[in-house]
């Protein structure tokens, strides 16, 4: 192997770190082969497009790793739901108010922020629910 | 996913897996030349992709192989994975039938 090639896989090493460690330490390798194949042999960086294209894979595959660790079955959601519910209406009622004040304050992009994350914390109800359901 | 209808890259990938169990690279290639070179997926979109699928029970693990010093994980298709393949494949046509015939009869085809 080159010396740029060394390079270029430790560079594509570091791309590869963004993703999430038990998904590395069974596609680390795999994926790895994959890129080395596609570049040549004086390449010593990673082309613009495939970086892009590996963000915007770990984002996907940490965001579906996230959420099924959130869904396992030993997780508080599904261990106590009725509890878990209820803690997320209190804190979605509680950030609508701080919502409200902040944007009555003038700070709307603030205001719009905290109403994000009153978002996230309905869509896990439902999807709480939906799952309750489901069992 | 049959109601919303197949993303392309997923189409060829199961398409790819059909002809038997491939690796990353082997995808990568296969699809590529199905498409008649107009698609080359990346490996960042190609492994989400199979991450996905695999999730959603479409492909499986086949085998692992050491190549030049380097692992190989070759998927395949599993029969759910047939089965949905068969029926996108089954409702693309139809549209095609019906697109081709329409334009036949407005005489939009060229010759």
């Amino acid at each position: 192997m080159t010396d740029s090639n060394e390079r270029l896989e430790r560079r594509y090493r570091r791309l590869l770190g963004l993703y999430p460690r038990s998904y590395r330490q069974q596609h680390e390798e795999d994926m790895l082969g994959v890129l080395m194949n596609e570049a040549d042999s004086k390449q010593s960086r990673p082309g613009l497009a495939q970086t892009l294209d590996l963000l915007r894979g770990a984002l996907f595959i940490s965001g579906r790793y996230w959420w099924q660790m959130r869904m396992a079955p030993d997780s508080l959601a599904v261990r106590h739901p009725v509890f878990v519910i209820r803690l997320r209406l209190a804190v979605s009622a509680w950030l609508c108010f701080v919502a409200a004040v902040l944007i009555w304050g003038g700070y709307y992009a603030w205001g719009v922020l905290v109403l994000f994350f009153v978002g996230l914390h309905l869509l896990f109800i439902r999807r709480t629910v939906l799952q309750r359901r489901r069992n | 996913m049959a109601k919303r209808g197949m993303q392309e890259a997923t189409f060829l990938i199961l398409t790819a897996l059909a002809g038997g169990a491939q690796h990353g690279y082997g995808i990568i290639a296969d699809v590529e030349q199905i498409s008649e070179r107009r698609v080359r997926l990346k490996a960042g979109t190609l492994y989400a992709a199979l991450d996905r699928l695999r999730d959603d029970g479409l492909i499986e693990l086949d085998r692992e192989e050491i190549v030049d010093s380097r692992l190989r994980r070759y998927y395949r298709l599993t029969a759910g994975g047939s089965s949905t393949l068969a029926e996108e494949a089954e409702r693309l046509s139809s549209h095609v039938r019906t697109a081709l015939s329409r334009l036949q009869l407005t005489g939009g085809l060229p010759a």
